[in-house]
């Protein structure tokens, strides 16, 4: 559902219980200013969108575009026409370990095509035990099946997160 | 390739490669051999042509960040195609 620049501060404020007063206070700005933008009767001044955006807790991007991680779907199944070339895709493997390391890894689809075709699995490409669980040719399979997003996220008892997306 | 390594000391080490000599028939016999010393079961065969898609990956897209590690105490390591 399409929404305006004006419910999104409305509901971005709400989510941060937060006043029409309390936000124009912040912003220097009059609560007549502010309900004026929520009505949509107005828009913020340009140069409000930064700390506006700040405050909401989104990127003004996100507050302009309206299309945030939260709002979108995590996983997404796109019609035949709309889908890339696997050559094209990426997967985007992201580790946040419970003792606070992050890891990113970022592979070309086309290069986990090569690996799966030659035998190879997370189990010889991870020493994680986490990602050693996952297996890539059920990923690959719903890629091909049309999936992008957030395919895979698992959260191990020791509080390691392990994500993988793909683009 | 790139490799650059900071650690928590404030040593930045920034280490350019060529990928041709790291991404060759040689090096993954040697790979694969020190994999396997390592519990790794991966042999040549199956790294060659992932070594050749990663090739033809790199020439479309330059500068790609492979792999990206920060760990906890602010080491970090970032490997850029």
């Amino acid at each position: 559902m399409e929404t305006t620049l004006g419910k999104r501060i409305a509901m971005l404020r709400r989510q941060k219980e937060l006043k029409q007063d309390d936000l124009a206070q912040m912003l220097d700005v009059s609560p007549q200013a502010v309900s004026k933008w929520e009505n949509d009767q107005t828009c913020p001044d340009i140069s409000l969108l930064p700390k506006l955006a700040q405050i909401l807790g989104v990127t003004v991007d996100e507050l302009l575009s309206g299309k945030t991680a939260a709002m979108e779907p995590a996983v997404r199944i796109l019609p035949p026409e709309e889908r890339k070339d696997i050559k094209e895709m990426l997967l985007r493997i992201v580790v946040d370990s419970a003792d606070g390391d992050k890891v990113r890894v970022n592979l070309p689809l086309a290069l986990v095509q090569v690996a799966l075709d030659t035998g190879l699995g997370m189990p010889q490409l991870s020493g994680n035990d986490v990602l050693k669980s996952i297996d890539l040719n059920q990923i690959m399979e719903l890629v091909r099946q049309g999936a992008i997003g957030n395919l895979v996220e698992v959260e191990s008892a020791d509080g390691d997160v392990v994500r993988i997306f793909v683009e | 390739m790139k490799i650059i390594v900071n650690d928590k000391e404030g040593t930045n080490l920034h280490l350019a490669f060529p990928t041709g000599l790291i991404l060759n028939r040689l090096s993954v016999h040697f790979m694969s051999k020190g994999l396997a010393k390592k519990g790794v079961p991966m042999t040549r065969g199956q790294m060659l042509p992932m070594i050749k898609a990663l090739n033809q990956f790199r020439r479309s897209h330059k500068d790609w960040k492979l792999v990206e590690v920060q760990s906890a105490d602010g080491e970090y390591v970032e490997i850029i195609l």
